[in-house]
């Protein structure tokens, strides 16, 4: 029988190494598709992705059991490159006051990993950008296919309030995915 | 035909949470503006789906690991242990050695007292000496593969 995400859960709060192997492999997907709208090239793409994934080991005690693994995940990986953006616009405005620099991206490589398009992107950005019930409700529901009585239990609220988040949650992706050729919003 | 159904509904049946009533389905099969909706909506949960059924490239998986086993709390100990593991044949055969030394005539009688205590700190300091000569060879010789081509 597969192990379930509360059993993974479980065994990667210990600190097992195995398991959050497991922890990455299941979620890898979601983190690089997010990570590919902050980064400029496949090297920037490459250590962004590593960064996240060892703020999510650090930081793996300061998470709720009972909350879900996929939404907790995705709020630090939008704060890991909130913070590698800013990091890089203060470096370019560095290097462009003493140097001049090629324009950006002339000579860039095309990133790694998983490429779904823009869209995918676009929209797992929206998704970690909602509001924490919002994200919790749809990765319960929609991702991990948790049932609406599972889903209500943890989250302590009726059937009916979980389906007016997800439904909510997912009109605000449509809207984020309507405005696709906006720029990434500055931090 | 009838009303449209709430937005719920749609997600619900989008969800298959639930059995909706055979109205509301022939209803959603026919309006073009529920249609719409629910094509929508599927669009959406389907990129999410593409994005979480995504898998990141292994080597970067094995790079994370590597990392944090690199920078864990026991990590430097590790290195220490890993660096002086290969000289404990080195210290035990300088420490033997030197203990038998000390028991014969050609011990430094005005150096080392005949008491088995004090022989055998000699030996082990002798041993220990032997170990950092060897740490450093060997370290030597690491720094002398990494730099050559």
């Amino acid at each position: 029988m597969p192990e379930g995400p509360g059993e993974l859960r479980t065994r990667w709060l210990s600190g097992d190494a195995v398991a959050f192997r497991e922890v990455m492999e299941r979620h890898g997907g979601m983190v690089v598709t997010l990570a590919r709208r902050y980064a400029r090239d496949a090297d920037e793409l490459e250590d962004l992705v590593q960064e996240i994934w060892i703020r999510v080991y650090r930081k793996r005690h300061s998470f709720e059991d009972r909350g879900s693994l996929l939404s907790w995940i995705l709020t630090l990986a939008k704060s890991a490159c909130v913070d590698a953006k800013r990091r890089s616009r203060i470096y370019r405005s560095a290097v462009d006051r003493y140097a001049e620099v090629p324009p950006e991206g002339a000579d860039a490589e095309p990133p790694a990993g998983p490429d779904l398009g823009g869209r995918a992107a676009v929209a797992v950005e929206a998704l970690a950008r909602l509001s924490y019930r919002q994200r919790e409700a749809i990765t319960h529901r929609v991702l991990e296919g948790l049932s609406p009585e599972e889903t209500a239990k943890r989250m302590g609220c009726k059937k009916g309030t979980i389906r007016s988040l997800v439904r909510n949650g997912l009109m605000n992706i449509r809207k984020r995915m309507e405005d696709m050729d906006d720029p990434v919003p500055e931090a | 035909m009838t009303p449209c159904p709430k937005p719920d509904d749609l997600l619900a049946m989008l969800l298959a949470e639930g059995a909706l009533s055979d109205e509301v389905r022939r209803h959603v099969e026919q309006c073009p503006r529920c249609t719409q909706e629910m094509a929508s909506l599927r669009e959406i949960v389907d990129v999410l789906g593409s994005a979480g059924g995504a898998r990141m490239p292994a080597a970067w998986t094995e790079e994370v690991l590597a990392r944090i086993d690199a920078s864990g709390p026991w990590a430097r100990t590790r290195r220490v242990l890993d660096l002086v593991r290969p000289t404990l044949p080195t210290f035990a055969l300088a420490t033997v050695s030197a203990f038998m030394l000390l028991l014969t005539p050609l011990r430094p009688s005005g150096l080392v007292s005949p008491d088995p205590l004090s022989l055998l700190i000699w030996a082990v300091a002798c041993g220990l000496l032997a170990m950092a000569w060897d740490v450093a060879r060997l370290r030597r010789r690491a720094k002398g593969s990494r730099t050559s081509p």
